[in-house]
């Protein structure tokens, strides 16, 4: 399969020298796409900053990073911009709902940033809305539903200019065990429906046995990588074996 | 670290968040000084008569200026607080107790306005020269007003300050005192809700607007003949004005905005959701600065539209008052020749002359339930049409094709004395001399004057056969006027005609003398009036710039969302620019509209059109709002994708 990201020797520093801290250092994957894949490491290990670089928010001390064949460390801040609008979608931890529109309105958002035509965007809205099951929420505001609706209408925004990759840090952080299970259900859903690549950062051990690959960080590095079989439960337990492994503790908030 | 040595730290490393602020207290306390000053100024003392008008108006002006410092004040103090709400928080969760920082912010703000007062003063000072040549100019004094410090007036600007700052200090101690560490810790996660929509209040406020400005523009004809006179009227405008202003921010704009955010046609076009959206929601909170800014905005207006009124009106009232450099009653062929030759002998020479006739007689008409008889008089078209010829006032053509009566009709010329006049008559019948007339048209054109003995009546004009029967039973009257090169001068001639002529008191009346009286009583006003439009304009202004300052904060959070599901910095401030200008284009319009109906019932409560005055005060106006709004849309967007720098210290 065609890959959708490739990262080439990415290393980042933080701070000035004398003070400066290594972030990340010759991180290199690929990513497929359509793949559905989870970046897990214990706190400190450099997750967020990977995620970051390449999702195009931060920019990297040294490498490369290509998505769908572009080499977006040489893009203007207004070409990142729109690259960022038409590639990407973005999944947070804590929804980034708007307050104060309604459910309808924070996710035909991005669409009117667009000038798309109106009917357009809301034939788009009800058709995510119905794959994600909040399609009777609409006219509701964000305060008026739980945390699970409120992800899932988070993930409808994220997708509603039809990205080719979804970026979700840690998505399933504020959900309840029920809640975060639905979501990632709808993540695999997505994958396999319009061939959306996916990339997770979390935590949770059962989160990252959705997916189809999971990349381990350790100290800025790349320490290991899994696949699964198809067999989710086989995945989870491969999954916690290498978390104790790297020397975390099964309970611990890696 | 002493409380005090913390407040100055902080306030030295704040001032570059203050200086807009400060220099805004700067500049109102410099004025403010000048205003006291009118009042203890010996030098001005000897004007007697004149320094009275100076006086009412500087107090006037004085007490609204107070008002309008400490309600600005008073934004600018929440404005900051919201700006270091977290800066709080830190000092409690570090230990602090909450009366300490209690009374380090409180020191810091008596700080700011001691910095204030301190710099202002002198300003002020140095101020006053210009001011009182200024003040001189428009009263047209003749006197030189050399520089003077009034102890009293400093004393007492000293003595109202610190009350303001004491004020200032307490609240600042009272607002930190009563936050508590958790709503500090969960100020950003709290949820706003939408505004409740409220149809009756929404549309209440349409309708008082509305009446309002029907009872405006019929200030003098009340529907339903309501029982009120003039000053009733005004202040149930005012009233029903503010009222109304409060419920079209409050309620009928949510009404609207609800309605264009559920028509997605409208609203899913580029950055309109987010700005119409963050409206709306605003609006719970916002709308008493809105509808604050809108009566600041109407008060500017009819301050800056007032003063050039009145300066209009005494310009022109000068010719209705004296329609010729010098008017009198004739008193037989000798005194005329007198008259001519001394004109002859003093450097004036005659431009042009002419005689108008009346006759004196009674008019009756109905005044509520009585049956009122006067006395008045009467002339025909003609004399009339030919008088307006010779004294050409602006649109003396117009005036003429007005003026003219059918045989059942009759026009009144009102007494020139006549400056306010709250009853009109128009459409009423009236019996003159026996003979039974509608009143067409009451109007104030140059045609007697200011005549001591005869000036206070009203003149009827009839058709000219009317007249001339009137003329055969009555005796006629005659009425001279001499136009004269140079007539502001003309104070000597005037003196020595009255000299030749029987009881010049009452038969005698002049350019000169009319012109400089007007300017006395109008000019103080006229003055005062454009500094006050200074001041409303300034707090129009501050009051909008911390109003919106404090959303842009609000924002920031909302922004940061926006940029990362790809708002670029351009869209950025299309959103913006769409909201400022639903937060500031729309009170000021309606402000506008409000000063505009003010100063049409100032129109027909004086009997002139001040359209002119309007118009300009509306142009100025609009140009100031829309530099302001530019500087603040600039301002609001590097706020909101940079940062104010403080903000992010804590």
């Amino acid at each position: 399969m065609a890959s959708m990201i490739e990262v080439k020797d990415l290393t980042k520093i933080f701070g000035q020298r004398g003070a400066a801290c290594r972030a990340l250092h010759e991180v290199s994957f690929e990513i497929d796409m359509g793949a559905f894949v989870a970046v897990m490491g214990p706190s400190g290990s450099g997750k967020t900053t990977l995620l970051n670089i390449i999702s195009s928010i931060d920019k990297p001390t040294k490498g490369r990073v290509i998505i769908g064949g572009r080499e977006i460390s040489t893009l203007k801040e207004k070409e990142l911009a729109l690259f960022r609008r038409d590639m990407i979608g973005f999944v947070f931890q804590e929804f980034n709902l708007l307050d104060n529109m309604t459910i309808r309105d924070n996710i035909a958002l991005p669409l009117t940033l667009n000038n798309k035509k109106t009917e357009e965007i809301l034939r788009k809205v009800r058709e995510l809305t119905v794959l994600f099951g909040i399609d009777d929420q609409l006219d509701k505001y964000p305060y008026q539903l739980s945390g699970g609706q409120k992800q899932r209408a988070a993930v409808c925004r994220a997708l509603v200019n039809d990205p080719k990759i979804l970026f979700a840090d840690e998505p399933t952080g504020a959900l309840d065990s029920k809640a975060a299970s639905e979501l990632l259900a709808c993540f695999q859903n997505i994958t396999n429906k319009y061939a959306t690549t996916v990339v997770m950062v979390t935590h949770d051990a059962s989160a990252a046995s959705y997916c189809d690959r999971v990349l381990f960080l350790k100290d800025g590095m790349i320490s290991s990588k899994l696949e699964t079989n198809g067999n989710a439960k086989e995945f989870f337990k491969k999954i916690l074996n290498m978390i104790a492994l790297l020397g975390g503790e099964r309970n611990e908030r890696l | 670290m002493s409380a005090f040595k913390i407040s100055w730290l902080l306030f030295k490393n704040n001032l570059r968040l203050y200086k807009f602020y400060l220099a805004v207290l700067i500049l109102s306390t410099a004025i403010y000084y000048n205003f006291l000053a009118v009042n203890y100024n010996p030098y001005l003392k000897v004007l007697d008569e004149q320094y009275v008008f100076a006086q009412v108006a500087s107090s006037l002006c004085s007490i609204i200026l107070f008002l309008t410092v400490l309600s600005f004040m008073l934004h600018a103090n929440n404005f900051f607080y919201k700006l270091r709400f977290k800066e709080i928080g830190t000092y409690m969760l570090m230990g602090i107790p909450c009366s300490k920082v209690g009374t380090v912010f409180a020191l810091e703000s008596m700080m700011l306005g001691g910095t204030a007062m301190l710099i202002g003063l002198p300003v002020g000072l140095l101020f006053s020269k210009l001011f009182f040549m200024l003040l001189g100019k428009a009263m047209i004094l003749n006197i030189r007003i050399p520089f003077y410090i009034p102890i009293k007036a400093v004393s007492l600007l000293i003595l109202i300050f610190a009350f303001i700052i004491l004020l200032m200090g307490m609240v600042n101690y009272w607002m930190v005192r009563r936050s508590k560490l958790i709503e500090i810790m969960n100020a950003s996660k709290k949820e706003q809700s939408l505004p409740k929509i409220r149809w009756i209040r929404g549309f209440m406020g349409v309708f008082c607007i509305l009446t309002a400005y029907y009872l405006a523009v019929n200030i003098l004809n009340l529907p339903f003949d309501l029982p009120l006179n003039f000053m009733e009227t005004s202040v149930l405008i005012l009233i029903l004005i503010i009222i109304g202003t409060y419920f079209v921010f409050g309620s009928f704009l949510a009404i609207i905005l609800k309605a264009l955010i559920a028509n997605k046609r409208v609203i899913y076009k580029g950055s309109r959701l987010v700005s119409f959206s963050n409206t709306l929601f605003r609006l719970g909170t916002n709308y008493r600065s809105l509808a604050m800014t809108a009566i600041l905005c109407a008060a500017t207006l009819a301050a800056f539209s007032g003063s050039l009124a009145l300066k209009y009106f005494a310009d022109t009232n000068a010719t209705v008052e004296a329609p010729f450099s010098i008017t009198y009653m004739s008193q037989g062929e000798a005194t005329n020749q007198r008259i001519k030759a001394l004109i002859q002998e003093s450097p004036h020479q005659i431009l042009t002359e002419h005689e108008t006739h009346f006759v004196k007689g009674r008019v009756s008409y109905r005044n509520g339930l009585a049956e009122q008889i006067e006395t008045c008089l009467i002339t025909g078209f003609s004399e009339v049409k030919q008088s307006l010829m010779v004294t050409r006032p602006g649109n003396y053509r117009e005036i003429i094709a007005d003026i003219e009566p059918l045989d059942n009709e009759t026009v009144s010329i009102l007494h020139a004395n006549l400056v306010f006049s709250g009853i009109s008559y128009i459409g009423d019948h009236l019996v003159i001399q026996g003979r039974e007339y509608i009143l067409k048209k009451e109007v104030k054109i140059p045609f007697i004057g200011e005549m001591h003995d005869i000036g206070c009546y009203q003149t009827y004009i009839v058709t000219d056969e009317q007249f001339d029967e009137l003329k055969k039973n009555n005796p006629v009257m005659s009425l001279y006027g001499i136009n004269i090169t140079d007539p502001e001068d003309s104070i000597t001639l005037v003196q020595k005609i009255a000299g030749v002529m029987k009881n010049p008191g009452g038969n005698l009346n002049s350019y000169a003398g009319q012109f400089q009286y007007k300017y006395y009583l109008i000019g103080a006003f006229y003055f005062m009036g454009l500094v006050m439009t200074l001041v409303f304009m300034i707090s129009t202004f501050s009051t909008l710039y911390f109003k919106i300052l404090s959303d842009a904060i609000l924002d920031r959070e909302q922004y940061k969302i926006l940029m990362k599901i790809g708002m670029t910095e351009k869209d950025i401030a299309v959103s913006i620019y769409t909201q400022l200008s639903i937060a500031f284009l729309l009170p000021s319009l309606l402000g506008l509209m409000h000063g505009v109906m003010a100063i049409k019932a100032l129109e027909s409560f004086i009997h002139y059109q001040f359209t002119g005055c309007i118009l300009a005060g509306v142009g100025i106006l609009i140009l100031a709002m829309t530099g302001f709004y530019v500087l603040m849309g600039k301002k609001y967007k590097n706020m909101v994708v940079r940062g104010w720098g403080v903000h992010e210290k804590v």
